[in-house]
């Protein structure tokens, strides 16, 4: 018998409590690995939400601040552009295709979209994906709405329903455009994007609804009709923001210091990625949280572990004195509570990386159509594998305590031990 | 002159038969103030079955513990086989445990999670030259199982785990765990204790004959006197220690 095989028998003779401390094990490294797919799925899906665009332009803003307003929907702009400059800007000899963005109505607390169909062509997210229609199509007539697939799938829309955008972002506003309804016309697939949660509109449909609006509120006396305002010439007056894709990327920054430079009014382009990385360091820290929290649970299924060993000890002090009986040296005993250690721990590790990617075939369609979250079924990235190798290189050193206890009985006990 | 050399060569030549010498050998266990064993001299010869009777409290265990190698003497020396432990380091005198010596426990005296067989080839695992006398005429497993045959342990008794074992057979595995690889000592530690009459005396008879046959010297401590016919020797342990106080 050598040692290995001394240890697995060992640790057989003792199963549940070996199975259990291996399982507690296996938990934490499915926790683990579980959280670095979330966190790198999180990440990716945060990067893949917008892709193929090369420069979001807006009013003046932080880079971070007009990412947020323009993709994901989240805060508001500090100021709108106007129509002339985004002709302008579009019209550079760099851009290839400019698709303008006008937000600042909702429905039920889901933001509106004031676009071109030029979004459903050029929007682009997780590498390249194309936005497609699950239902229904693109909107035509002036009040034909399109919805993200999470507005539907919460509000129970479908094709051919009358909605009432809301003036303002409130989930509750007491301002609805209710003369002007909207019929929904399309319904787009789940993105796991801000697209799914996003009312699609055009953008002379923003104009129409506001047409009869002065300073922020309606002119009563001046009230337009749905039919009045298809007469009128709805050209756009200003947008919140533009995305803009060059002709090549080379010409990335000549665009956008002409674009920081325009003169005219106060605006500025962003690289979305740039932008994206300046986000993710704020955002950073919950990160860090998720590792410390994935370290000291790996750390108590460990010292869980080294509790079961030192637990069995004294009832194991007969074995250790057989052990030293047929020449088993002092060391030896300690390499034998290291091995078993490092058992418990290297099938923990096994069984607990083999549960994760079970389990994330299983459920990774579904997190994906729940939860917009894309986790990749890769093989684990370096980091993981050195991290799993950490953790059974920690076992064998968090063994070492049962391991001295036990060689300082093997010393101490001689040939004394009686029970 | 020649008379001294003459004697000095006798009692060299007497010396040559010697399996085990003790000469004022010291020891207290660490930790203890007091004194605990101290013996001036020990001998038994190569091939004797010696009884150390002793009552219990008197430093049987500790003793054995000196003679195995498992504990190393505050002072004197201790010869086993012609080696003196206490010039060993501790390494060698594993490694000369393993290849010179067998021992039986009291009780409790196989790992619970193997098989007589595994218990049984745990003596040579880490004794290289007596694995290589017992796979003299075959392997070591065939030799396993030949011994414990010869102890009345069958091959399908060979196969149980020891926890399939009743007392009595369990301490023959134990036996034969210490005889295989044919040690020069076998050491037994109130081996009987834990059996009735009838079966102390089977298992006596059974190890007497089988260190007889491997011509090795059998060294067995009790506190019970009525075993003494089976032994060449009985040596009281209180005869043998000049003091001792607290034994272990």
């Amino acid at each position: 018998m050598n040692l290995p095989r001394l240890a697995l028998m060992s640790l057989a003779s003792r199963w549940p409590t070996a199975i259990l401390s291996m399982l507690a094990i296996a938990f934490s490294v499915m926790l683990f690995l579980g959280v670095e797919k979330v966190r790198n799925g999180a990440r990716a899906s945060f990067a893949d939400t917008i892709s193929g665009t090369d420069v979001i332009v807006g009013a003046r803003a932080g880079s971070v601040q007009l990412l947020l307003y323009s993709v994901f929907r989240i805060g508001n702009a500090t100021n709108n552009v106007t129509w002339q400059t985004y002709e302008t800007v579009r019209s550079r000899p760099e851009v290839e295709w400019s698709v303008p963005l006008s937000l600042g109505d909702s429905h039920r607390g889901y933001r509106v979209l004031g676009t071109t169909t030029g979004y459903f062509d050029h929007y682009r997210y997780r590498r390249d994906r194309e936005l497609v229609f699950k239902e229904g199509t693109r909107f035509d007539d002036l009040f034909d709405a399109v919805l993200g697939a999470d507005v539907a799938a919460a509000l129970g829309y479908k094709i051919g329903q009358s909605i009432i955008v809301s003036h303002g972002l409130g989930r509750v506003s007491f301002t609805d455009h209710a003369d002007k309804p909207f019929t929904v016309v399309g319904i787009l697939a789940k993105t796991g994007t801000p697209v799914d949660r996003t009312v699609h509109v055009s953008l002379e449909a923003i104009e129409a609804i506001h047409a009869d609006w002065r300073g922020g509120s309606r002119d009563m006396r001046n009230k337009l009709s749905a039919e009045d305002v298809r007469k009128m010439d709805l050209s756009p007056k200003a947008i919140t923001a533009a995305l803009v894709g060059l002709k090549s990327r080379l010409q990335v920054f000549r665009f956008r210091s002409a674009v920081n430079s325009y003169r005219e009014e106060a605006i500025t382009a962003v690289l979305p990625g740039v932008a994206l990385a300046e986000l993710w360091e704020l955002v950073g820290q919950a990160e860090t949280a998720l590792a410390i929290v994935s370290g000291m649970v790996i750390l108590t299924a460990l010292l869980g572990m080294v509790t079961m060993l030192l637990a069995t000890l004294n009832e194991r002090r007969r074995e250790m004195a057989i052990l030293r009986s047929v020449g088993a040296r002092p060391r030896t005993v300690v390499g034998l509570l290291v091995a078993e250690a490092g058992i418990l721990t290297l099938g923990g590790v096994i069984v607990g990386a083999l549960a994760l990617y079970a389990v994330l075939f299983a459920v990774r369609g579904l997190i994906d159509d729940r939860f917009g979250l894309y986790i990749a079924f890769s093989p684990p990235t370096s980091w993981e594998l050195w991290t799993l190798v950490g953790i059974v290189a920690a076992g064998l050193v968090v063994g070492l305590i049962p391991a001295w206890r036990a060689y300082r009985h093997s010393l101490a006990d001689g040939m004394l031990v009686r029970s | 002159m020649t008379p001294l050399v003459a004697a000095a060569d006798t009692a060299d030549a007497r010396d040559k038969g010697l399996m085990v010498r003790c000469t004022d050998v010291r020891f207290s266990w660490p930790g203890s103030r007091r004194f605990t064993l101290d013996i001036p001299s020990l001998r038994i010869a190569r091939g004797r079955r010696v009884l150390l009777l002793g009552p219990s409290g008197t430093g049987k265990s500790t003793l054995l513990s000196l003679l195995a190698g498992i504990v190393a003497p505050d002072n004197g020396a201790i010869e086993i086989a012609g080696e003196n432990l206490s010039r060993l380091s501790p390494a060698a005198r594993d490694r000369h445990r393993a290849e010179r010596l067998g021992i039986i426990f009291q009780m409790f005296n196989l790992l619970p999670y193997g098989r007589a067989i595994d218990n049984v080839l745990l003596a040579l695992q880490f004794a290289p030259a007596r694995r290589a006398r017992a796979s003299r005429e075959g392997s070591a497993y065939t030799e396993a199982l030949r011994l414990l045959g010869r102890l009345g342990i069958d091959d399908t008794l060979a196969r149980a785990t020891s926890a399939q074992l009743s007392v009595g057979q369990q301490q023959r595995v134990a036996a034969a765990r210490a005889l295989i690889g044919q040690p020069d000592v076998v050491i037994a530690d109130e081996p009987t204790s834990a059996l009735d009459r009838a079966r102390q005396r089977d298992f006596l008879s059974l190890l007497s004959d089988e260190v007889a046959a491997s011509d090795a010297t059998l060294i067995m401590v009790s506190h019970d006197e009525t075993m003494v016919d089976a032994f060449d020797e009985v040596l009281h342990l209180e005869s043998l220690i000049a003091s001792s106080e607290a034994p272990q």
